[in-house]
């Protein structure tokens, strides 16, 4: 398992157009806010005393989100380029389990978009920092912003993972990824913030897996930006901006919906690539 | 010799449709053993009962007098195969490429690294190791192709078209080796070709044609038996005329 991990990374990282492909939804979330959304949504909480830190911090939070979850594209498709060119057949009759060979191209997914998504979020505090005048995390808030983007990319691969054991041809998958890419970003309330979605959509939001993830990064990153005497306002804007979801405040039910959905996918996941090789 | 594989009765459908019709044959120790046939004949079919990438839905298979399930070490490390269409990443440098393989037999980086250099002299292209695959010509790709199909020293080896766009001077090298490993390390090799002048020198060939075995023998017999001067000559008739009627269709 560890050369195909090995194998993975290197493929990866040589292709310079898969790790700017990696960014790419980061940056349309980057442009959507410099250019279209942002003053409006700063004009809308003037309430706040420092609304544009708000939203700067909300965005980022969101960056860092869409970039575990975009990152997993260009490397989970590793495996449906085996398949259609006998690689994956070389791999099979290797000395080494399907299994294996299975969990070979989750972790090499895992650990690139965990890669990717440190340096994003490194990006991101320097950006609150300097340019927006924020605070520096503490140390146990960057500790907990790793753990909880750990959980949230190991989700994101594992999610991107079962998407892609359906896919046999890397066309038909490659034209899903340029759906799914920008998709996840309204469905974790990255591009618009889920207060300004209709009721169903918010559910979907809401019960979306990566959604979750994504809330706990948010609450991380805007824990030091909020102040205002009013406190209903910020706890309505909270809600809105999908900080706070269903007026919880405990990191326990997000970080469990995280894991149990990773583990569904995982084991969805090779439960299908088993289903459709038999079935072959 | 001893038989190293022998296949009896082998059957398989896809969505109610034979493509492998109850075929019997062997492979012996040892020998270079061609399958021959048309598109559609069921070679790749046969080929992946073998290799264990499918399951048979009747008959047997037997390695060594034994019947090995797909997924056990012993029969992972009795075959390989070299792939009509390359199977290395041309991305990756030879050295990488190989050495990645190499770690699924030894699980060592080290022993690794050492067995892809000696499979790579084996196949006179130790100066090849740091450039990048996607770069080698047609016959240099071929060469590390037969390299990473050596990792496990196979005893049975299959060549899947294995001189498919070479240039004469390439094919002829590629065969000089490949005869020379077969002799160096004892192994059995399985080609599937469309060049006949490439089967000549089997000691076995079996012909199939709609699932069906149309032909199983020596070359030379095959000739004598088919009334045919060239092995082409004795595809034809059995492919266009039928295996009843023995009249040779000349090129």
């Amino acid at each position: 398992m560890n050369a195909l991990v090995y194998r993975g990374l290197l493929l990866f990282f040589k292709n310079k157009q898969a790790v700017i492909g990696s960014f790419v939804g980061a940056l349309i979330m980057i442009i959507l806010y410099v250019f279209l959304l942002g003053d409006s949504l700063v004009d809308s909480l003037s309430v706040l005393s420092h609304p544009k830190l708000v939203v700067d911090t909300w965005m980022l939070a969101g960056v860092i989100g869409i970039a575990s979850a975009s990152s997993t594209l260009g490397s989970v498709s590793l495996m449906i380029r085996d398949k259609e060119r006998n690689v994956y057949t070389d791999f099979m009759i290797s000395p080494i389990s399907k299994g294996r060979i299975m969990l070979g191209y989750f972790f090499s997914t895992f650990l690139i978009s965990l890669l990717i998504t440190l340096v994003v979020i490194v990006i991101a505090e320097i950006y609150i920092v300097v340019f927006s005048k924020g605070e520096i995390l503490t140390l146990s808030q960057f500790g907990l912003l790793f753990i909880v983007s750990l959980l949230t990319v190991f989700c994101s691969s594992a999610f991107m993972f079962f998407i892609a054991s359906f896919f046999r041809r890397i066309d038909t998958f490659s034209t899903m990824t340029s759906v799914i890419g920008p998709l996840i970003g309204f469905l974790t309330g990255c591009y618009v913030p889920i207060g300004s979605l209709p009721d169903n959509v918010q559910k979907v939001v809401e019960y979306f897996p990566l959604t979750s993830g994504i809330v706990l990064i948010r609450r991380i990153l805007t824990d030091n930006v909020f102040t205002s005497a009013d406190k209903p306002a910020v706890a309505t804007i909270k809600e809105e901006l999908g900080i706070v979801m269903n007026s919880q405040n405990d990191i326990a039910l997000p970080i469990m919906i995280l894991l149990i959905s990773s583990c569904l996918f995982l084991v969805g996941a090779l439960w299908n690539v088993k289903r459709v090789e038999v079935k072959r | 010799m001893n038989e190293l594989v022998k296949i009896s009765n082998l059957a398989k459908k896809y969505n109610q449709q034979d493509v492998l019709k109850n075929i019997s044959f062997s492979i012996k120790e040892g020998e270079l053993f061609s399958i021959l046939g048309p598109n559609g004949a069921g070679k790749s079919t046969l080929i992946s009962l073998i290799l264990g990438l499918e399951k048979p839905d009747n008959g047997e298979i037997l390695f060594e007098g034994k019947q090995l399930t797909s997924q056990s070490v012993e029969h992972k490390s009795m075959i390989s195969v070299v792939f009509q269409n390359s199977i290395l990443d041309p991305d990756l440098s030879v050295k990488e490429n190989l050495f990645i393989r190499a770690y699924f037999y030894t699980n060592n980086w080290k022993e690794a690294k050492q067995l892809a250099q000696d499979k790579l002299a084996d196949v006179q292209a130790g100066h090849l190791l740091n450039k990048r695959y996607g770069v080698l010509s047609g016959g240099e790709k071929r060469k590390i192709d037969i390299a990473r199909a050596l990792l496990n020293t196979p005893k049975l080896l299959f060549l899947d078209e294995p001189t498919t766009g070479l240039d004469i001077g390439s094919r002829a090298d590629m065969w000089h080796l490949i005869h020379q490993l077969k002799e160096k390390y004892h192994m059995t090799v399985v080609l599937t070709t469309h060049y006949m002048e490439e089967a000549r020198d089997s000691d076995n060939i079996l012909m199939l044609n709609a699932g069906k075995v149309m032909a199983y023998d020596a070359p030379e017999t095959l000739k004598k038996n088919y009334q045919c001067l060239t092995l082409e000559d004795v595809f034809l008739t059995i492919m266009e005329k039928g295996r009843e009627n023995y009249e040779c269709i000349s090129l």
